[in-house]
């Protein structure tokens, strides 16, 4: 093995020439990616005031769930507010196209594809990914297409066999020395490891780092891909649960001047 | 408008002062108190202290009860009466005697008739004028004041004892922060060290 | 005053919703000078110096020293457009000057642009209020906390309106969603009894004192070596005067609370627990107003 590692020489060019190279045009090409994400960026959609209150409804109910088995608010209160909220919840109130009219089919949760709103959040997602690949791509063939098969350095130290196919990418050898590093590999080192220095460069929250975006898929990083409940149907369940929760309401009032009288040991 | 009101009512140093730190400790809530004071046979009325009360809710009433309950046993011991009631509102620009302050002004008014109460005007009160808005009852309505002169113009009804009362307040608060000691019965139930009936940290001495 | 020390305080101010102007203003008219003289970013890192600028703001409007809101104002402006933060803001400094008219305007464009700016909305709400449009206030506030269930503080403003309305049972009725969102709260606790004392709801209102002093008092070992502080001598107070308005006469209540049965016992702890507050503790400070209490207390 000693004897295989003075064997090789590599050219100074090599380093110059493409070493220096591939590792520049990814750290520029990160940061250009920073930039052009900012100028992509969309704000956040704003919705309508209708969507708003019916992504909240559930709130109110959660809330008044949350605190019945110790309930604050005395039970004349909190009767009215429950069954105000079931009915509310019944009659379907608070859903974004008003009350559920008799003779309407219930709709089962909107499809994203016809779903306007739905669709933004996927285009958005869509053109982020692309951003994200194309130069990828560029870069990957650049490399494959002129350094193919190209040793750029040897790391300083020594490492175990395994790391052959993460290093050797594109060398077929079986017994060159594992420490030697090829042009392919370098660039996957450099795709995986340049996050720190981006930080670096600009900043914690930035959108250069390719590597994150690979594991999140095109459709579950849109909000708006979450919101495609089908509140009729929630609303419906969450009735039977304030029913529950009524049987579970307790005010903390009941029986506090008992409490309180024997916590002075007066009964 | 002239109104058969024969009453005169004199404010003195201390009584101003401490309506007038009530009001700049509290610039952003409601507060309320009671005033206190003697008639004197001539007729006229001296308002000789004050004892400041809310500044949390000023509309609810248990706390006020028991404060005005307390402020009335305090009175009477010391030889004076309930004669009137004093309010600033959260805004600048209102000075309407609030509902409340109408209730309290006519529990005063049952055990003095020629009870007084007095509006805090924000407007004028960082300006070296006398920032207060005398209303009168009329039955069970109060109105604001009004006769031929305004209130605390030489020859009105309405005197302070000293007529600079009003730029002196001032300084005492820019200059020493007098009003930062000063407590009402709110502060006092945080706290029962602080003495809200009389305030005497916070008056100056030379009075 | 040194600079870390008023940032310390600005931070402190921030985050326990301080509205102490006069000493924001001093301290942030502070930091702002000398951030100024050592560079942007030299002794007042970036995220903290826009933070501090809001406060300069808002503590300048309150003060009335519009000059130095207008410089605060312009810099905002220029380092956030389009925020939602910075047109509140420009709302405020309009409100400070202009004709609600004209304010009102500002913000139902806004509202036009996004209904479901709830800042703005509230904004809008209290500039109906203040100009006497009370009415249309409650209406609003309503529809707002219809949407944004979960604002506390909107709920609190409604409880008010209708509490100087003399409208005490829908006052209660609004309280209570503010309870059911922050039921940790004693003071809203507090707020909900004496509510309930002037609507006329005696029983509630003692219950309900009783359950702040349950709150307050839960973790001591003692409580009864101790005189009782704060907050809970107030509920002490109340549960008094109910205990005995209830004692001499028996009150009916709007939400069929029953009155306890050991009232006796209740009004006798109650009086030892105030006695206590203002007898033996802290003898090296006097305990003000002692004998008017204990006259109260005596008082039937």
């Amino acid at each position: 093995m000693s004897n295989s590692a003075v064997s090789l020489y590599l050219d100074p060019q090599i380093r110059d020439w493409v070493l220096f190279p591939i590792t520049l045009v990814m750290i520029l090409v990160g940061i250009l990616r920073h930039y052009v994400m900012i100028l992509l960026q969309t704000p956040p959609k704003k919705l309508p005031l209708e969507a708003v209150r019916e992504q909240r409804a559930l709130l109110r109910s959660q809330a008044l769930r949350a605190t019945s088995a110790n309930s604050p608010i005395p039970p004349m209160y909190y009767q009215s507010i429950s069954r105000h909220l079931s009915e509310a919840f019944e009659a379907g109130t608070y859903l974004k196209d008003g009350p559920l009219r008799d003779g309407d089919a219930p709709k089962g949760p909107p499809n994203p594809m016809t779903d306007p709103a739905a669709m933004d959040g996927m285009m958005a997602g869509m053109k982020t990914q692309m951003v994200m690949m194309v130069p990828q791509m560029v870069i990957m063939g650049w490399i494959n297409f002129f350094f193919q098969g190209f040793v750029l350095i040897k790391l300083p130290f020594p490492l175990t066999l395994g790391f052959k196919s993460m290093l050797q990418r594109g060398i077929e050898t079986p017994d060159m020395d594992v420490r030697w590093v090829s042009s392919l590999s370098w660039y996957f080192l450099n795709f995986f490891g340049l996050n720190g220095l981006y930080r670096l460069i600009l900043g914690g929250d930035n959108s250069a780092d390719s590597s994150r975006d690979m594991t999140a898929s095109a459709f579950g990083g849109a909000p708006a891909a979450g919101a495609a409940q089908d509140f009729s149907k929630l609303f419906k369940a969450e009735k039977d649960n304030l029913e529950f929760s009524e049987g579970l309401y307790n005010w903390v009032g009941e029986g506090v001047e008992d409490r309180v009288l024997r916590r002075y040991g007066k009964i | 408008m002239s109104q058969a009101h024969s009453a005169s009512w004199k404010i003195s140093a201390t009584a101003y002062y401490k309506v007038f730190f009530h009001a700049a400790k509290h610039p952003q809530s409601s507060v309320n108190g009671v005033l206190l004071g003697k008639e004197e046979p001539s007729g006229k009325i001296n308002i000789v202290d004050a004892i400041p009360l809310l500044h949390h809710w000023t509309s609810l009433s248990p706390m006020m009860e028991i404060g005005l309950d307390l402020a009335g046993r305090h009175a009477e011991s010391a030889g004076l009466n309930l004669v009137g009631y004093y309010q600033a509102c959260e805004r600048v620009d209102d000075t309407a005697l609030a509902p409340v302050g109408e209730r309290v002004a006519g529990k005063v008014k049952d055990g003095f008739k020629d009870a007084i109460a007095f509006v805090i005007d924000g407007e004028k009160i960082g300006s070296g004028e006398v920032a207060l808005i005398p209303y009168v009852s009329q039955g069970t309505v109060w109105r604001p004041f009004s006769s031929g002169t305004s209130a605390f113009s030489p020859g009105s009804n309405f005197q302070l004892s000293s007529p600079d009362l009003p730029r002196r307040a001032i300084s005492l608060v820019r200059e020493q922060g007098r009003h930062k000691t000063f407590g009402d019965f709110d502060d006092h139930l945080e706290d029962v060290t602080i003495d809200w009936l009389r305030n005497t940290a916070c008056i100056p001495s030379d009075i | 005053m040194s600079l870390s020390s008023a940032l310390e305080r600005l931070a402190t101010f921030r985050t326990n919703n301080t509205r102490a102007s006069q000493e924001t203003f001093e301290h942030a008219s502070v930091i702002m000078k000398s951030a100024q003289k050592l560079g942007d970013d030299g002794a007042v890192p970036s995220a903290r110096r826009w933070a501090v600028l809001e406060q300069l703001f808002l503590a300048s409007v309150d003060i009335g020293r519009l000059d130095v809101a207008d410089q605060c104002l312009k810099q905002l402006s220029e380092r956030f457009r389009d925020s939602p933060r910075v047109d509140v803001l420009t709302g405020i400094r309009m409100e400070a000057s202009e004709s609600p008219e004209v304010v009102l305007r500002y913000y139902d464009q806004l509202l036009d642009a996004d209904p479901a700016n709830a800042a703005i909305w509230k904004r809008r709400i209290s500039v109906l209020r203040r100009t006497g449009k009370i009415e249309k206030a409650v209406e609003e506030l309503s529809q707002l906390l219809d949407t944004f269930y979960t604002d506390v503080d909107g709920w609190l403003e409604l409880t008010d309106i209708y509490t100087t309305c003399n409208q005490y049972i829908l006052a209660l009725q609004a309280l209570s969603h503010a309870l059911v969102l922050a039921p940790q709260n004693p003071f809203y606790v507090l707020q909900f009894a004496e509510t309930a004392y002037t609507a006329g709801d005696l029983p509630l209102a003692l219950k309900t004192f009783l359950v702040v002093v349950d709150m307050c008092e839960r973790d001591l070992d003692s409580p009864a070596q101790k005189p009782p502080v704060g907050i809970s001598l107030r509920a002490w107070m109340g549960a008094k005067l109910c205990s005995r308005r209830l004692m001499m006469n028996s009150s009916q209540s709007a939400s069929n609370t029953a009155v306890p049965k050991n009232l006796n016992r209740i009004e006798e702890l109650a009086t030892e627990r105030v006695l206590a507050a203002y007898m033996g503790q802290k003898r090296d400070k006097a305990v003000e107003g002692k004998d008017v209490v204990v006259s109260w207390i005596g008082a039937r």
